[in-house]
């Protein structure tokens, strides 16, 4: 009886740390197949590249003491 | 007003590099030292045995082969000069001394003396460069003796026996002193109110005392200051306003000439090879030795833009309002050769601070080497010159 | 005289990935299509790297002071492109060569960030840390900073660093906005545009303001000496921070100007200490010598590997990293000591298996002038483009002596003519002043030395003391029989010399004088105009 109980709470806990390793690695492999992407199609520089315009658009806007 | 008795014998001077005041001395078994720049104490180039000549390149034409070996980048006066050395129009020197003032100088006396440009199979030439100081200070003091003993009398006592004693130094001093003297009280005579010195005879004068060996000049500088005490001017000033000149190397009396024919009067010289400061004599005292007391006052005095410490920089915008004042200066006109660096920043901050801080009317200008007859140029003094006007009918209304 | 020739050398191993490297630029775009295809292992490489920089430009924005700066300083919107700078500097590298180059621009992104962080600390309008801002002592951009061997609690803070020079190297336009401001204030255009631009931002009121004082130099030429004039007018009259002038002699080879140049080394310090209140301490001098004397031997060995058929730290691996680690770091880093070992082994590992960086090797060009900094990733082009190697560039051949590294009373002496002579030597000026000598006949010398076919001559066209050399440069090459391209470019502004003019200089000679074919024919031609 005890050696079945035994072998039941090692099959969840196998069960639960396989779980546990295949979340871990699903979340591990999105993280990559999303940052690999973004990386690869260089989707940060798209990004930025178009934030550019507005920061100029501003510091124009802002007054500044310009003098020698 | 009358002619000057010996303008067009000045005006001949600053025709030839060569001219034939240099020929005469030479004749007379003296030394002709060339150098291209105010930071090189001219009364050490004249030492009893030798004088000293400030290149030019007078009546320039094509600097084609300038611009080949220093391109266009580079300011025309440094160009004009390697042009007129590679034709064979410095082969009378007998030795050359420069600074590294300025960076375009210096690239111009290499070329000169890696093209073997002057002082083909002359026993004895030499060419040799300087470092000069940044700073005004004891640091700066030390090592400007040590540069002057090192690369101008070594080699000049080595080479050509010339004495460089202290004596033979306070000797030169006294020379070149009689000629600052005579040229600044010329000088003097811009102060009045309707002048009897045009700034074009003068900038002529005072030209042809950088050019020529000093023994030969100083009569005729004599005879002319003698002259200007008697000298009736015109019933009325002929000019609209005066300007007071400042900026780097001018060594075209016609840049002068095309200021003065647009309706100014250039009252004042700020300009590297003007008289002020470069014709302020020397004082000596005998507590110290001469070279270190030449040495401080050019370093002291020297108005250069590549004196980069806060005093020096800020005396030099002081020294131009106070000679605008001393001068009567109704406006001031920053001029920069094209190309020059130093003079490009100067002559920003310059015209700035002068408007700006101390109130003056201020014309900042580039020019050519060789300006000719600028029709661009008399366009903007002539429109200085009225807006000078507008500001004296303001002020006069107020 | 005969043309010198070099038998081309092919590489037998296969570059891996993608060879077309022009197919990855986006006609009339800022950024390109993707990245670049290097086999799996670089390229898992090259993305793990990708992902350390994301991590530190992360923690810098992390900080709220650092997003506030953002939005205060028009320069730091270039500081969106630091990956793509990176990019550019690895473009067809792989194996050895990529990790080299990452060794070095992650190490310097990090320090760069590191600069920045301590520049909006204590800057007034930012984060006004004051106890901090008195700790920091502004230097010049192309500054040597040995004075500040002796100050291990002080920083060697400047604010010309990242707001033009690092600026340039990340977006090609973004000095252009600052040299615009210093004319219309009256600075001649015909300047060099890097002092005109560091005067346009003091005047633009686009500086940081903070610092215990200031110590400024004359550094490389006669627009730095008066740029500086402009900069302290403001820094000394209207935010009273004293500034020192520093002037470094012009003739450094000279022995009559040592004893000069070493006493402003001891006033300048006299100055720092007496500003800061900091002691200036021998040990951490001697400590920062030593890592000094560590890099130098490290950039001898390397340029002695580039004077044989393999070499490997050359071109854009070279010169960035060596124009940071000796000026800027001056022995001061020690994580810099780490990472010239580590450049060490790969370069050794690299050399033993005689790994080459490109398909061919057909020229070996020694690189001379001050390069177009709009475009420094050039030297990767060269190779890319034409196979052309770029061995050592003018502003990598700097001093090759140790100097004194252990603590004597004659050496405490010394020290003063050593940080003289570094500071005399420093980047570019080395060359571009000193008599011709060092900037003419060194030149061909080197191309001796190197064994190289071919000079590739940066002319930055308002640099008056490398065009004063012109001339004399084409004639000695035409009696040498060394086949001399002329680059032109105006150092910080691209609207003068694109990026492509700066190529077709090339491509031309390489096509007509040369009669070759690239290497890589999509690289030939770019639409990178509007590209960062």
């Amino acid at each position: 009886m005890k050696e079945r109980i035994k072998k039941k709470r090692k099959r969840r806990m196998r069960r639960k740390a396989f779980r546990l390793l295949l979340n871990l690695f699903l979340i591990v492999s999105g993280l990559f197949v999303v940052t690999f992407t973004v990386y690869f199609f260089n989707l940060d520089m798209k990004l930025t590249s178009m934030i550019e315009p507005f920061l100029l658009k501003h510091y124009d806007r802002i007054e500044r003491n310009q003098h020698l | 007003m009358k002619d000057l008795k010996h303008l067009i014998y000045f005006e001949d001077l600053l025709q030839e590099a060569n001219n034939d005041l240099i020929r005469q001395a030479q004749n007379e078994g003296m030394k002709c030292i060339g150098y291209m720049c105010e930071n090189v104490p001219e009364p050490l180039l004249n030492l009893p045995g030798c004088f000293s000549a400030r290149l030019r390149a007078p009546r320039t034409g094509s600097i084609d082969v300038g611009t080949y070996y220093l391109t266009s980048f580079l300011c025309e006066y440094s160009r004009a000069i390697l042009e007129r050395a590679l034709e064979g129009g410095f082969n009378f020197l007998d030795a050359m001394i420069t600074p590294d003032g300025c960076t375009m100088l210096n690239r111009c006396v290499e070329n000169m003396e890696l093209l073997n440009a002057a002082g083909k199979d002359k026993e004895g030439f030499f060419w040799d460069y300087m470092e000069i100081p940044m700073k005004a200070d004891y640091n700066g003091l030390d090592l400007y003796v040590l540069q002057c003993k090192n690369h101008i009398l070594k080699p000049l006592a080595e080479n050509y026996g010339i004495d460089v004693s202290d004596e033979a130094i306070r000797k030169a001093v006294a020379e070149h002193n009689h000629i600052c003297e005579l040229i600044r009280a010329i000088g003097d005579f811009r102060k009045l109110d309707n002048p009897t010195i045009t700034g074009y005879e003068f900038n002529v004068l005072c030209l042809a005392s950088y050019v020529a060996p000093k023994h030969l000049i100083a009569g005729k500088l004599e005879e002319t200051l003698e002259e200007l005490k008697t000298r009736e001017p015109d019933p009325k000033p002929w000019f609209k306003a005066r300007v007071l000149v400042v900026g780097s190397e001018v060594d075209d009396t016609d840049f002068i000439k095309l200021v003065e024919d647009s309706g100014a009067f250039v009252c004042a010289d700020r300009f590297c090879y003007g008289s002020l400061p470069g014709r302020d004599p020397i004082e000596l005292n005998d507590e110290e030795d001469a070279l270190t007391q030449i040495c401080r006052q050019y370093m002291y005095r020297g108005e250069c833009p590549r004196y980069m410490n806060t005093e020096k920089m800020d005396g030099r915008r002081e020294y131009v309002d106070r000679m605008a004042k001393e001068y009567k200066a109704d406006g001031i006109i920053y001029q920069q050769m094209k190309f020059c660096d130093p003079w490009a920043y100067e002559k920003m901050m310059g015209s700035h601070i002068l408007r700006s801080r101390y109130g003056h009317p201020v014309l900042s200008v580039d020019r050519p080497y060789a300006i000719g007859s600028s029709g661009q140029m008399r366009t903007r003094v002539q429109a200085f010159m009225e807006s000078i006007d507008i500001k004296k009918i303001q002020k006069e209304g107020n | 005289m005969a043309v010198k020739k070099f038998n081309k050398m092919v590489n037998p191993e296969k570059i891996k990935g993608d060879t077309r490297y022009g197919d990855l630029y986006k006609p009339h775009g800022k950024v390109r299509n993707r990245r670049e295809w290097r086999g799996v292992k670089d390229t898992l490489y090259d993305y793990y790297r990708w992902l350390g920089i994301m991590m530190t430009l992360g923690k810098f924005v992390a900080v709220p002071r650092n997003v506030k700066a953002m939005f205060r300083y028009r320069w730091m919107a270039n500081y969106l492109a630091v990956p793509m700078m990176v990019d550019r500097f690895t473009q067809g590298l792989r194996g050895e060569y990529l990790r080299m180059a990452h060794e070095e621009q992650d190490l310097i992104i990090i320090d760069v960030a590191k600069l920045l962080g301590n520049l909006f600390r204590g800057d007034r309008r930012i984060g006004n840390d004051e106890e901090f801002s008195k700790i920091n002592v502004l230097v010049d951009e192309n500054e040597m900073t040995a004075v500040m061997m002796g100050f291990p609690n002080l920083k060697s803070t400047s604010r010309e660093t990242p707001s033009t020079y690092v600026s340039v190297l990340l977006n090609q336009h973004a000095a252009e906005h600052y040299i615009d401001v210093a004319q219309e204030f009256g600075l001649a255009g015909d300047v060099c545009p890097m002092p005109e631009a560091e005067a346009g931002v003091s005047i633009d009121d686009d500086a940081p303001i903070l610092g215990a004082c200031a110590i400024q130099c004359n550094t490389t030429c006669d627009g730095s000496l008066l740029g500086n004039g402009v900069i302290s007018e403001r820094l000394e009259k209207e935010d009273g921070i004293p500034v020192f002038q520093l002037p470094a002699p012009l003739r450094h080879k000279e022995e009559d100007v040592q004893d000069y140049a070493a006493e402003e080394i001891r006033r300048a310090i006299r100055f720092i200490e007496e500003h800061t209140g900091h002691k200036w301490d021998w040990d951490y001098y001697f400590e920062c010598a030593r890592r000094v004397n560590i890099a130098t031997r490290c950039r001898n060995e390397w340029l002695d590997m580039n004077k044989t058929d393999y070499p490997q730290i050359f071109g854009g691996n070279l010169a960035l990293y060596t124009e940071t680690n000796y000026m800027a770091i001056c022995g001061k880093v020690p994580e810099f000591e780490k990472c010239d070992k580590k450049l060490m082994k790969l370069a050794e590992k690299a050399y033993k298996k005689r790994k080459m960086a490109a398909p061919e090797y057909r020229h070996r060009a020694i690189v001379w002038g001050v390069q177009s900094h709009f475009y420094m990733d050039f030297l990767v082009w060269l190779l890319n483009c034409w196979g052309i190697v770029p061995l050592t560039d003018m502003l990598s051949c700097i001093n090759t002596e140790m100097i004194a590294e252990t603590d004597t009373p004659e050496n405490r002496e010394q020290a003063y003519y050593d940080m003289a002579m570094l500071t005399e030597e420093m980047i570019m000026r080395n060359r571009t002043h000193g008599g011709y000598k060092v900037l003419l006949d060194d030149l061909f010398e080197f191309v001796e030395e190197f064994n190289a076919d071919m000079i590739i001559l940066w002319e930055h066209i308002t640099c008056k003391a490398l065009d004063g050399m012109h001339g004399l440069f084409e004639d000695k090459a035409r009696e040498r029989g060394i086949p001399l391209i002329w680059v032109d470019h105006q150092l910080f502004d691209p609207r003068v010399i694109s990026r492509q003019g700066v190529r077709d200089q090339v491509n031309q000679y390489m096509r007509t004088v040369m009669q070759e074919e690239p290497l890589d024919p999509t690289l030939e031609v770019l639409d990178d105009e509007n590209s960062w």
